[in-house]
């Protein structure tokens, strides 16, 4: 499974990797980093035809979360991605914008590895 | 003895002489005062109405004579043309006690007369002829006549006199006054002429002299204060009285032919009542402050009638209206005797003096004649100074007493000065003492002012604090949570490092163990970069006095947007906008001090927010809120923009929102102090801050801090 991380924390990358490190290790997942919605965009552009799971951050510099969600959802690339939102604030106001915008779940910030690998093993 | 033999051959003499003509004796006991003996009295006068040379004769024959005094001369006596032309004629004697004695013939009326002894002229007294003269009788010696006693002598007079409204002298007076008609006088009548010529220049002299001196100080006074109406009035009686005194005594100094005279007189007259009576004038206009018509009629009345009584020897009209003037001028004495002391005494005896001295002149003219010869000018004088006298002594007294009152009246202004001084100096006292309360009162009040301003200060500053703790929260969540997972990572990753160990796997060992340097090094990083938040928020909350630091204005500014944006967030989940920012990367570090400066940024940023948020409640669907923050380099200095997109501020209070506690957030929201204090700092910064607002569309605030 590829799962594309979007995260202006670049920090992001080193903490996904070692806590996936065995699931990286037994290759049930591969990782790919965006540090913005502009750049996952290009990433999942040359992906093409293969099943990809977006994890990404709403509040970011430039283009935000939900903007790249609708881009997605709306976008050519088939199959659809899952996508998974995370923020730091868990209001109405953004959950309800990412149903809306098609956002297959909803994460708040600090993010809870363990339950987070539950979800990814149910997809 | 002689005396007894004349009186003896008086008879005898009689029989003599024509039987018609009566002889008339003379003796010494028929002098009156100053040794005169008034013939025209006498018995023994015979007259005929004419004239004829011949009557002068001795042995002219006058049985058809009338037996008449020349005392009874009258106006009935007059042709057509007006002269009164006789003759009378007078046989007399001298008894023995006349032998020894000088005799004179003088006379003191005016009709023209020639005087003939024994059908001899001795003396013509004016002119009998047809240019008539009259005489003038003023201060004129006697005509010294040789008699000798016990002889019988002849005298005819010759007279001639017209009725003119000036004849009062002779025509119309009273029998009592034509008794000088014609007089025989001893010495002693040459002597008293001598002294009544010199008592005339004496008085005169003195009266005019007087007048004059007091006539030129009234009027002094008058020109030296015009609005003293009083000065006016005595200056005018001054003027009269001077007048007066020159045509009572004019006569005695120059001889006026007979109509001037005549026309002198009765100016005299005139100019003496009013003399008299001035006073009431003047005591009327002090007491009443006017001079009532009355007073005008009465003295009019009684001008008018001294002058006929005068002219024409018709005295009781004067005496009525005398008598009213007096009863007047009690009245006016009685009515106000309260109000008449000090210095109006004088101006009552201005009045009182003239009258008494009048009163007396015409008692003495009428009931005593010797004393009247003897007094008469000291009493004109009288009638002449007594009023302007008394006048000058009215003014002195009046000097007097305005100078007593003008002395009272300073030293109750003195006494008042001091008074007030004294009021002044304990008023200053009090007012010195109330004002350093006061002083102090506003200290304490400035005092509590500025604390309440430190106080109010430190609340913005704790509000503004608030707004941050969420957003800061939302910021140190964000290192938390690499510290947290990097931390328990870790752990695992110890966990897994004793597998390897007790596996003997030394490559894999490695591997984990420069991951979990790694991770050490992560969380310090982020430790850190939590620690760094925490203390910008302790700088936010310290108070102010901080000194200037190069800044990165971007980093700043963008610092701030984040800390309002999540803060906003924080407090309203449901609050969502859209930030652009357009960093200058030009821009230059600045000196400022930066925790200042961020309060600005967050003030105007949370302030942006705010008004697309109240926006977005009312606005539609299609409405995207949205707020921009640049910064631009610029000459000298960096501009910092702040905009929104909400609803503009509103003109009318768009020149208050500088104002400390101008708000327009709901009460408790707002301190109303952001604004001001940004103001402050930008001021403090040496930069500007400005405003531009269209309503319903947006507002900027532009900021522009100089380079230092």
């Amino acid at each position: 499974m590829k799962i594309l991380v979007v995260d202006d924390e670049k920090d992001v990358k080193d903490l996904f990797l070692q806590r996936f490190r065995k699931e990286i290790r037994s290759q049930e997942v591969t990782f790919m980093f965006a540090y913005s919605g502009e750049e996952a965009l290009n990433t999942l552009d040359s992906l093409t035809h293969e099943a990809v799971l977006i994890l990404s951050d709403i509040n970011m510099p430039g283009m935000s979360g939900l903007e790249l969600l609708e881009k997605i959802k709306s976008g050519p690339h088939k199959p659809t991605p899952t996508v998974m939102m995370i923020t730091a604030y868990g209001d109405d106001e953004n959950f309800n914008t990412a149903k809306r915008l098609g956002a297959d779940d909803f994460l708040t910030k600090p993010v809870d590895f363990k339950l987070l690998k539950k979800k990814l093993l149910k997809t | 003895m002689r005396i007894f033999l004349y009186i003896l051959l008086l008879p005898l003499l009689t029989q003599v002489g024509h039987a018609q003509e009566k002889t008339l004796v003379l003796s010494d006991s028929m002098f009156s005062s100053h040794q005169q003996i008034f013939l025209a009295p006498q018995e023994g006068w015979v007259f005929k109405k004419g004239s004829k040379p011949n009557w002068r004769d001795p042995a002219l024959d006058t049985s058809d004579w009338k037996k008449m005094n020349p005392t009874n001369i009258n106006a009935t006596l007059q042709d057509e043309t007006g002269r009164v032309e006789g003759w009378f004629r007078l046989r007399f004697a001298l008894d023995g006690s006349m032998s020894e004695i000088p005799l004179a013939i003088s006379r003191n009326l005016w009709a023209a007369t020639d005087v003939f002894l024994d059908g001899t002229l001795i003396e013509s007294f004016g002119s009998t002829g047809d240019s008539y003269t009259a005489y003038n009788p003023v201060h004129k010696y006697p005509t010294p006549i040789s008699l000798k006693a016990g002889q019988e002598y002849l005298l005819a007079i010759h007279f001639v006199d017209y009725e003119t409204t000036f004849t009062q002298r002779e025509l119309r007076l009273q029998p009592k006054n034509l008794q000088n008609f014609i007089n025989i006088v001893g010495p002693k009548y040459t002597e008293w002429v001598q002294k009544d010529i010199e008592r005339s220049y004496l008085y005169g002299g003195l009266c005019i002299g007087i007048a004059a001196l007091l006539f030129l100080l009234f009027w002094l006074l008058v020109v030296l204060r015009p609005s003293q109406r009083i000065f006016w009035l005595i200056a005018g009686m001054s003027t009269i009285v001077l007048l007066y005194a020159i045509s009572f005594f004019y006569y005695y100094f120059d001889e006026l032919p007979y109509p001037v005279e005549k026309a002198r007189f009765l100016l005299m007259i005139t100019l003496q009542s009013f003399t008299v009576i001035n006073g009431l004038f003047i005591l009327e206009w002090i007491l009443k402050n006017k001079i009532s018509k009355l007073t005008i009629l009465l003295v009019v009345v009684v001008i008018t009638t001294s002058t006929i009584a005068h002219l024409f020897s018709i005295s009781w009209p004067f005496g009525i209206s005398f008598t009213g003037l007096l009863v007047y001028l009690v009245y006016l004495l009685v009515t106000f005797r309260n109000k008449i002391k000090g210095a109006l005494l004088a101006v009552v005896a201005a009045i009182v003096v003239p009258t008494i001295a009048m009163t007396v002149y015409i008692s003495l003219h009428k009931y005593s004649l010797p004393l009247y010869n003897e007094y008469d000018k000291p009493i004109i004088a009288f009638t002449i100074l007594g009023a302007p006298i008394m006048f000058m002594v009215f003014i002195s007294m009046r000097l007097e007493e305005v100078l007593q009152n003008v002395e009272e009246e300073a030293q109750k202004v003195v006494k008042v000065t001091e008074e007030k001084k004294e009021l002044l100096a304990n008023q200053n006292i009090l007012l010195e003492k109330k004002v350093n309360e006061k002083t102090a009162e506003l200290k304490q009040s400035l005092i509590d002012l500025k604390a309440t301003q430190q106080q109010l200060i430190q609340s913005e500053k704790m509000a503004s604090l608030g707004e941050l703790t969420a957003g800061i929260a939302h910021e140190i969540q964000n290192p938390l949570n690499f510290v947290n997972n990097f931390s328990e990572v870790s752990h695992e990753l110890i966990d897994e490092l004793e597998e390897e160990l007790v596996e003997g796997n030394l490559k894999e060992v490695n591997e984990i163990l420069v991951d979990i340097k790694q991770n050490l090094g992560k969380i310090h990083h982020h430790g850190q970069r939590a620690d760094a938040i925490v203390k910008g928020m302790l700088q936010h909350s310290r108070s102010s006095s901080v000194s200037k630091e190069d800044t990165d204005i971007n980093k700043l500014a963008d610092e701030y947007l984040r800390l309002a944006y999540h803060g906003l967030r924080a407090k309203d989940k449901n609050f969502n906008a859209t930030l652009n920012t357009h960093f200058d990367e030009a821009i230059v570090l600045l000196q400022v001090i930066p925790q200042d400066l961020g309060r600005v940024l967050l003030n105007l940023i949370t302030n942006a927010l705010y008004a697309v948020n109240e926006k977005k409640k009312t606005a539609g669907p299609a409405y995207s809120p949205t707020v921009s923050i640049a910064t631009k380099k610029e000459r000298g200095g960096v501009q910092i923009l702040v905009k929104d997109n909400g609803d503009g501020i509103p003109k009318a209070i768009l020149d208050k929102i500088f104002q400390p506690f101008f708000t327009t957030k709901p009460t408790g929201k707002g301190t109303g102090l952001g604004l001001s204090m940004s103001y402050d700092i930008i001021k403090a910064h040496g930069g500007e801050i400005t405003v531009t607002t269209v309503e319903g569309e947006g507002t900027t605030f532009t900021i522009q801090i100089p380079k230092s």
